[in-house]
C-alpha cells in the first residue's frame, strides 16, 4: 500500500504559541490511525494544520504524492480531505438535510448530492428519519452521526475526526466507532481519528500514535497501548 | 502668538478628555462611546450655574464635576449588563439621545443657538478673557486631571481594572468586585472629562451643541488609539497631534465649511492610518508593576507550608443533583474536602467533573443538595464574594490576564488591597503605598516558592504552557483562600513540570489548605491525592484511597472505555 | 381618527424605508460579524451617484435609479476587500474593526462633504403622484417603497433558501468555523453579502434621494435606524427585520401624536436603548428564516 498522508517536520500554534512541535506522522491508503493524548497535547492543532485551517509555521504535508502545504479546507476538500471538528460539527440552527447539503458544498451536480445522501441515511437511518429537524435540537449522538454524514458528503478518500466520542455515553461511543469501522471498511476511506479515550479506539485501529506536549512519543501497534500498565506509563 | 496660545489651551482641553477616555476604553476595556456626553454636561452646567445663577467660581466647576459623575454612574449601569458591539451601540445611542435633548430643550439650553455671554472665569477678582491669561489655568486644570489620572491608572484599583479588561470573569474569581469597579470609573471619567467641558464654556464663554455630537466622540477615540490605549501619556501626546495638525490648514486660505470638513478628513485619516501601520499607538502600554529587582520576604513560603493541623471537613455537598435539560449531570453526589487533604476528581470525559467544581464554587445553583462551609450552609455569593469568602477555583482554560506581567497576575490577586477603594486610594495614599509594596514583595515570595520568581517581569502571554500552569496556582494560592479547587492542573504537562506542581500541591495541603483537583492522568493522581472520588454519568461510582480504587480492574477499564 | 389613520400610513411609508435599511444591514451583521457604520456614507453614494446620471448627466430617471444599487454594491465590496478583510486577516480584535469602521465613515462622509458641499440635492423636475383614500393622504414612493421592501424581502429569501451561494451565507452567519471546514471561501461570502447588503441599502437611498433629496450625512441616522431595526427584530431574521421595520416606523410615526415633532428623531434611538437592555436577542426572535 502506498503513503496517501505524509507529514514532516510539522509545527504549527496560534499566534507566538507553539503547539504542536516538528510531527511527523504517515498514513497508508486504507488504514485507520488513532492519535491519542491529553488535553492540550496538541492532537486538535494537529489535524487543523493538516487540514488548513492555520497555517504550519514549519514543515510540509503531502497528500497522495502532493504537496499540500499551506492550501487551503476548499482546495483539500476538492482533494479529499475532510475534517469532523471537535464539538458540534454541524450547522445548528439549519435542518438536518440542509446541513448535509452543506456537508457536500464542494460537491455542484444535484444527482451526486441526492445520491451521496442515500449513502449517509443508509448508515444513519435515524437521520433520514430526522431530515427536517433542526441540527441544534438533534440530540448528541445523532448531531454526531450527523457530523460525519456532513464529512461523507464529498466522498473523501483520507477522514479525518476529532475527538468524535467526546460527550457521548459510552454506548454511543461504541455505535460511533463501529460506523467509522464500517466506512473504512465499506469505502475503503482512511481514517485519522483523534481520542482522549483510547479502549474503543485502539479497537479498530490498525495503528497508533500518542501526542504529548506537542510532540509524537509513540507510533505503533495498538496491541501495546491495549495494556493497561503501558497506557498508564505513557499518559 | 494668540493662535499658538489658543492651540495651548485647545491641548490642554483635549489632553483631560483623551486621558479620562483611555481610563474607560484602554484600562478598563470599556468601549462607551459617549464621552462627548460627559464633555457637555459639564460644559452646560459651569455654563448655566455662572450665567444663570452667577455662582462664582469654584461652584460651577465643582457642580459641573458632581453632576457629571452621577450621569456616569448611571451609564455605568448598561455596561453592567451587556459589552462588546452592544455597548459600543447603545452609548453611540445615549451620544445621539443626549444631542437631541440639547437642541429641543430651548428654554434650558438655548437650543441650536446655545448659550452665549457665560462670564469670565475670574481668579482673585481678576476676569481671565483671552487665551494668554487663561492658559496657565487650562494647564494648571490639566496636569491635576493628568495626575488624578495616573494616580488611578498606576494605582492597585488600575491594576485591577487591566485584570478586568485582560478577563473578567478570571478577575472576579480573585476577589475583584465587578460591579464596583465598573461603576467608579465611569464616575471618575465622566467627573474628568466635565473638566474639561467647564474649562470650554469658561474659555469661548459659548457653548452649542455643535462641539458635542458624535464626531466629537470620535475625535476623542481617534486621540487615544493614536496615543496608544493604556498609556496616558501617549493620550497627552495624541491630543496634541490631533489639535495641532488640522491647524496647519490655517495657513491655506479656505471657506469655514470646507476647513471644517477637512478636519475630519485629517482626523479620520490620521486614525485609520494609525490602526493600520502602528496600531499600539504612539506610545506603547506600559509595563507595569516595576523592572527592577523587589526584595523577597523571606517567610511567605514558609508560612505557606508549614504543618497545620490537618483535618476537619471545610467544604461538604450533600445530595448534589443538576440536570441540564433532559441530561442529568450530576446525581446523588456527596463530596467532603477536609483540611491538609488533596481530593481527586477522576472519570472519563462528560463525567461531570467541572460541573460538580460549578455547583461547589455556587457558580451554577444545584437542583437539589446542600453545599455547607465551615459548617455553614453556604448560600449563593457572587464569584468575588465566594473567594473573599475562602474557596478559590481555577479554570481549566487557565484565564490568565495575558497582557500584565507574571508579578502582577499573582499581586492583583492578594486579598484585603485598600488600594482597590478609589476613596482609600485618594485619602489615605501613603498607606496604600505601603501596602502595595509589602503585597509586591509577598507576591514575590509566592513566584518564589512556585518557582517563577525570574520571570516575574515577563508578559503572562509570553510564558510557556508549563510556566503558564504554575502562575494558575501562584495565582490561585494569592487569594489566600482555605479551599484551592484546581481544574486540570497538570493536563498536558511533562514529567517533570507535573512533579512540581504535585510536589507543590502536597506542600499547600501540608500546610492546612483543602485541595481538589481535576485529572486524567492516573499515575499523576496516584502520587497528588489522598482520596479519590471516581465519577462516571453524574454519580460517584467509588470512593477511597488512589491505591485501592486503581487496583480495581473494573474501573480501569471503565475509564479507558 | 383622521389623524390617526394618516399617522398610520405615515408610519407604514416609514416603517417600509427602516425595513428596507435593517435587512440590508442585518445581512452583513449576522455573515459577518461586522459593525458596519460605513454603511451610512455607502448609502449616500448611491443616492449621489442617481443625483450626478439624473441631474448632471440628464439620464432618465429609470435609468438612473438602476445605477443606486450597483453603485453601492461596488462600494460596500470595495470597503470590505480594502478595509475590513485585511484586518481580520490580521487577527485584529472585533474593537479594532468598529474603530476602523468608525473611521472610515467620517472620512468617507467628509469626502462626499467636500466633494459635493453640505447643501441639499434634489432631482429636478421629480414630484410624485399622489394619492387619497378618504381621509388618507398617500404619495407615490411611500407604496412604492411598501412595495419595494416585500419585493426585496421576498427576492432576497428566495435568494437564500434556493441558491449555492444562499446557503453559504446561512452556513455562515451560522458558524464561521464550520463554514470554513465544509469548504466555503468565507472571503468571497463575505464580499457577496458586503454587495448585497449595500444594494439593499441603496433601495431605501433611492427613495430618500426622491423624498427629501441627498446630503453628505443623510446616511448617518439611517445607521443607526438600520441596526436598531435589526437588533428589535433579532439579528438574522428577515421576517423580524421586516417586523422590527414596520414597527419601529409605527411606534416613531404614532409617537407624534403625543409627542411634540422634534423628538420624531429621538424615538428610534429610545427603542434601541431598550430593547437592547431588556431583550437584546430581539423581539421576534425565535422567527428565524
Amino acid at each position: 500500500m502506498t503513503a496517501l498522508l505524509d507529514i514532516a517536520g510539522l509545527t504549527a500554534g496560534y499566534g507566538k504559541k507553539t503547539v504542536v512541535r516538528d510531527v511527523a506522522l504517515t498514513l497508508r491508503t486504507g488504514e485507520i490511525v488513532v492519535v491519542l493524548g491529553h488535553n492540550g497535547a496538541g492532537k486538535t492543532t494537529l489535524v487543523r494544520a493538516i487540514f488548513g485551517l492555520i497555517r504550519a509555521s514549519s514543515g510540509r504535508v503531502s497528500f497522495d504524492g502532493r504537496d499540500i502545504t499551506g492550501r487551503g479546507p476548499s482546495a483539500n476538500i476538492a482533494d479529499g480531505l475532510a475534517l469532523v471538528p471537535q464539538g458540534h460539527g454541524i450547522f445548528r440552527t439549519l435542518n438536518v438535510r440542509r446541513n448535509l447539503e452543506l456537508g457536500g458544498f464542494s460537491v455542484t451536480s444535484r444527482d451526486v448530492i441526492a445520491e451521496r445522501m442515500e449513502r449517509v441515511f443508509a448508515l444513519f437511518p435515524v437521520l433520514r428519519e430526522r431530515q427536517a429537524q433542526i441540527g441544534g435540537t438533534l440530540s448528541g449522538g445523532q448531531q454526531q452521526m450527523l457530523a460525519i454524514g456532513m464529512a461523507l458528503m464529498p466522498a473523501p478518500r483520507l477522514l479525518i475526526l476529532d475527538e468524535p466520542s467526546i460527550g457521548l455515553a459510552p454506548l454511543l461511543v461504541e455505535r460511533v466507532m463501529e460506523s467509522i469501522r464500517e466506512i473504512n471498511e465499506n469505502y475503503g476511506t482512511t481514517i485519522l481519528l483523534v481520542e482522549q479515550n483510547p479502549r474503543l479506539a485502539l479497537k479498530i485501529a490498525a495503528r497508533a500514535v500518542v501526542m504529548n506536549r506537542g510532540a509524537k512519543i509513540y507510533d505503533g501497534a495498538p496491541e501495546v497501548l491495549a495494556d493497561e500498565r503501558k497506557l498508564l506509563e505513557l499518559f | 502668538m494668540e493662535l499658538v496660545l489658543h492651540i495651548g489651551v485647545m491641548i490642554c482641553i483635549y489632553a483631560i478628555l483623551a486621558t479620562s477616555f483611555n481610563l474607560l476604553i484602554g484600562f478598563s476595556g470599556l468601549f462607551a462611546f459617549g464621552h462627548a456626553v460627559f464633555y457637555a454636561l459639564g460644559a452646560y452646567i459651569t455654563a448655566l450655574t455662572a450665567l444663570r445663577l452667577h455662582l462664582p467660581f469654584p461652584l460651577p466647576l465643582i457642580l459641573s464635576v458632581i453632576g457629571t459623575g452621577l450621569l456616569g454612574l448611571a451609564v455605568a449601569l448598561p455596561a453592567l449588563r451587556i459589552s462588546g458591539i452592544y455597548l459600543v451601540i447603545i452609548t453611540l445611542a445615549l451620544q445621539v439621545i443626549a444631542i437631541d435633548v440639547i437642541i429641543n430643550w430651548t428654554s434650558l439650553t438655548g437650543g441650536p443657538t446655545g448659550i452665549s455671554g457665560i462670564p469670565a472665569l475670574s481668579l482673585l477678582g481678576k476676569p481671565l478673557t483671552g487665551p494668554a491669561v487663561f492658559l496657565p489655568a487650562a494647564v494648571i486644570a490639566a496636569a491635576a486631571c493628568f495626575l488624578i489620572a495616573r494616580h488611578i491608572g498606576d494605582s492597585p484599583f488600575g491594576r485591577s481594572l487591566r485584570a478586568m479588561r485582560e478577563n473578567e470573569s478570571a478577575a472576579a474569581s480573585v476577589g475583584k468586585n465587578i460591579f464596583y469597579m465598573k461603576v467608579s470609573i465611569f464616575g471618575v471619567s465622566a467627573a474628568l472629562a466635565s473638566v474639561a467641558g467647564s474649562l470650554f464654556a469658561y474659555y469661548l464663554s459659548y457653548v452649542g451643541a455643535d462641539s458635542f455630537q458624535v464626531s466629537e466622540t470620535v475625535l476623542i477615540l481617534s486621540m487615544v488609539v493614536v496615543g496608544g490605549t493604556g498609556n496616558l501619556v501617549g493620550s497627552v501626546l495624541g491630543a496634541a497631534l490631533l489639535v495641532i495638525l488640522p491647524e496647519a490648514l490655517a495657513f491655506v486660505d479656505l471657506p469655514e465649511g470646507i476647513a471644517a470638513q477637512l478636519r475630519l478628513l485629517i482626523y479620520g485619516c490620521v486614525l485609520i492610518l494609525f490602526l493600520v501601520f502602528r496600531p499600539e499607538g504612539l506610545l506603547r502600554e506600559p509595563r507595569r508593576g516595576g523592572r527592577h529587582a523587589v526584595a523577597v520576604s523571606g517567610n511567605a513560603a514558609a508560612e505557606l507550608t508549614t504543618a497545620a493541623p490537618a483535618g476537619g471537613v471545610v467544604l461538604e455537598g450533600t445530595g448534589l443533583r443538576k440536570r441540564f435539560g433532559g441530561i442529568t449531570a450530576i446525581d446523588a453526589l456527596d463530596i467532603q474536602l477536609t483540611r491538609g487533604r488533596v481530593t481527586g476528581l477522576v472519570g472519563p470525559n462528560g463525567a461531570g467533573k467541572t460541573t460538580a467544581f460549578n455547583l461547589l464554587t455556587g457558580f451554577l445553583p444545584a437542583d437539589q443538595g446542600d453545599i455547607r462551609f465551615r459548617g455553614q450552609l453556604l448560600r449563593r455569593l457572587r464569584p468575588h464574594e465566594l473567594v473573599r469568602a475562602g474557596i478559590a477555583r481555577s479554570f481549566q482554560d487557565l484565564r490568565l490576564f495575558a497582557g500584565m506581567s507574571v508579578l502582577e497576575n499573582v499581586l492583583v490577586a492578594l486579598p484585603r488591597q485598600r488600594g482597590d477603594g478609589l476613596l482609600t486610594l485618594f485619602l489615605r495614599p501613603l498607606l496604600v503605598r505601603r501596602q502595595d509594596a509589602a503585597n509586591t514583595s509577598r507576591a514575590m515570595a509566592i513566584l518564589d516558592f512556585i518557582g517563577l520568581a525570574d520571570r516575574a517581569f515577563d508578559l503572562a502571554e509570553d510564558l510557556s504552557y508549563a510556566e503558564e500552569k504554575l502562575l494558575v496556582v501562584a495565582r490561585l494560592i494569592a487569594t489566600e483562600a482555605e479551599v484551592l479547587l484546581f481544574d486540570e492542573p497538570l493536563s498536558g504537562l511533562d514529567a517533570g513540570a507535573m512533579r512540581k506542581i504535585i510536589d507543590l500541591l502536597r506542600r499547600l495541603a501540608a500546610g492546612g489548605k483543602a485541595i481538589c483537583i481535576i485529572e486524567h492522568n492516573l499515575e499523576a493522581i496516584r502520587s497528588a491525592c489522598d482520596q479519590l472520588i471516581y465519577l462516571d454519568e453524574g454519580r460517584a461510582l467509588a470512593q477511597g484511597n488512589p491505591e485501592t480504587l486503581m487496583a480495581d480492574a473494573d474501573l480501569v477499564r471503565r475509564y479507558f472505555r | 381618527m383622521d389623524l390617526f389613520a394618516q399617522l398610520l400610513a405615515n408610519g407604514l411609508g416609514n416603517g417600509a424605508h427602516y425595513a428596507l435599511l435593517g435587512l440590508g444591514f442585518g445581512l452583513i451583521f449576522t455573515t459577518t460579524r461586522i459593525v458596519h457604520f460605513a454603511y451610512g456614507p455607502v448609502f449616500a453614494v448611491s443616492a449621489f451617484a442617481v443625483w450626478l446620471a439624473v441631474a448632471v448627466g440628464g439620464l432618465p430617471l429609470a435609468a438612473g435609479v438602476v445605477l443606486a444599487p450597483l453603485t453601492a454594491a461596488a462600494a460596500g465590496a470595495l470597503v470590505y476587500w480594502l478595509a475590513y478583510r485585511p484586518f481580520e486577516r490580521r487577527g485584529m480584535s472585533s474593537h479594532s474593526v468598529l474603530i476602523l469602521s468608525l473611521g472610515l465613515s467620517i472620512v468617507l462622509e467628509s469626502l462626499l462633504t467636500l466633494i459635493f458641499g453640505p447643501n441639499i440635492h434634489t432631482v429636478p423636475g421629480f414630484a410624485p403622484p399622489i394619492f387619497i383614500l378618504g381621509p388618507v393622504f398617500l404619495t407615490g414612493l411611500q407604496i412604492g417603497e411598501v412595495i419595494a421592501v416585500l419585493g426585496v424581502a421576498g427576492a432576497l429569501l428566495l435568494f437564500l433558501r434556493q441558491t449555492r451561494y444562499g446557503h453559504a451565507i446561512l452556513a455562515l452567519s451560522d458558524d464561521r468555523d464550520m463554514a470554513r471546514i465544509v469548504g466555503i471561501d468565507t472571503d468571497r461570502i463575505s464580499l457577496i453579502v458586503f454587495a448585497l447588503g449595500s444594494a439593499i441599502a441603496a433601495v431605501a437611498a433611492v427613495f430618500t434621494l426622491l423624498n427629501e433629496g441627498a446630503t453628505p450625512s443623510m446616511g448617518f441616522n439611517p445607521v443607526f435606524v438600520a441596526f436598531v431595526v435589526a437588533v428589535v427584530g433579532g439579528l438574522g431574521s428577515i421576517p423580524g427585520s421586516i417586523l422590527g421595520g414596520f414597527l419601529v416606523g409605527l411606534v416613531e410615526s404614532l409617537g407624534l401624536w403625543k409627542i411634540p415633532t422634534e423628538w420624531q428623531n429621538s424615538i428610534a434611538f429610545v427603542l434601541l436603548f431598550v430593547v437592547l437592555l431588556a431583550r437584546p436577542q430581539g423581539l421576534f426572535a425565535g422567527a428565524r428564516r
